[in-house]
């Protein structure tokens, strides 16, 4: 999977993000940023306020989304999936968000040292 | 054995236990040591080489926009231990041993906040973090090129 097609599933399971998306993205490389940069300075803040507001909606669809993304067999996603998202909120300490990942991502997640 | 902060042009140099530590701007105290097995020798860190905080803290605190912030946040993670703490740091690692740092590599990581820092500093060369900028950028270059 290249940037661009990670970038538009993104995208696609959170569209609220696509003002910030574009804003972000309009001086760098558009919807080819870099997936770390997107992923970690979008999606993670959105799941820290997520987390901080307890939004369980919000927070079923991030779990979900981390879990497809782990588990989708692509060597990008698992990396910006893992290094980009779960070391973040691993790092937060703010274990809420375990029961919201799938299988797959909650052992990654409990597997990292922190 | 890696060196950390090897390549970086701080402002001030701080030697701890043999090793040069990089990026800090300044401070000083007694810097707090943490011995950390990496992949074959041993590896003395500086966990903390300002004697009140993390290089995390000193970096945030040096930081004087939101955008400079956000990026030390997301390349110096809360609790992180290998070397100081930070990405460039984890990829040194990585290379020295091949051992990637928590099984997942840091490199593609690295490469794409490199890209960003290197954007930010072309599109506003009076950035009021450029300083600060310029080193993040220095280290993780230094460290991509197996420095």
């Amino acid at each position: 999977m290249n940037t661009e097609q990670l970038n538009r599933l993104l995208l696609e399971a959170f569209p609220e993000l696509a003002d910030e998306f574009e804003e972000y993205t309009s001086w760098q490389d558009g919807m080819e940023t870099g997936c770390f940069l997107t992923y970690e300075d979008l999606l993670l803040p959105f799941a820290r306020d997520a987390l901080d507001a307890k939004d369980d909606v919000k927070l079923t669809r991030i779990g979900t989304f981390i879990e497809k993304l782990v588990t989708l067999g692509d060597d990008y996603a698992v990396n910006v999936a893992t290094v980009g998202l779960l070391e973040g909120l691993k790092a937060d300490g703010n274990d809420t968000i375990r029961q919201y990942l799938g299988t797959t991502s909650l052992a990654e997640y409990d597997s990292m040292a922190y | 054995m890696y060196i950390r902060g090897k390549g970086v042009a701080p402002l001030e140099v701080m030697t701890v236990g043999g090793f040069s530590s990089g990026l800090f701007s300044g401070t000083s105290g007694s810097p707090q040591l943490s011995l950390s097995g990496g992949g074959g020798d041993s590896t003395i860190q500086s966990a903390s080489t300002t004697g009140s905080g993390t290089q995390r803290e000193a970096l945030l605190n040096e930081a004087t926009t939101d955008e400079a912030r956000g990026i030390v946040k997301e390349l110096y993670r809360e609790g992180a231990n290998v070397g100081d703490g930070g990405t460039a740091d984890a990829i040194r690692e990585e290379l020295a041993t091949g051992n990637p740092v928590g099984g997942r590599s840091h490199i593609q990581k690295g490469r794409e906040r490199l890209r960003q820092i290197e954007r930010i500093l072309q599109r506003n060369p009076d950035h009021p973090d450029r300083t600060l900028l310029e080193r993040l950028r220095d280290d993780l270059r230094n460290a991509l090129e197996g420095n």
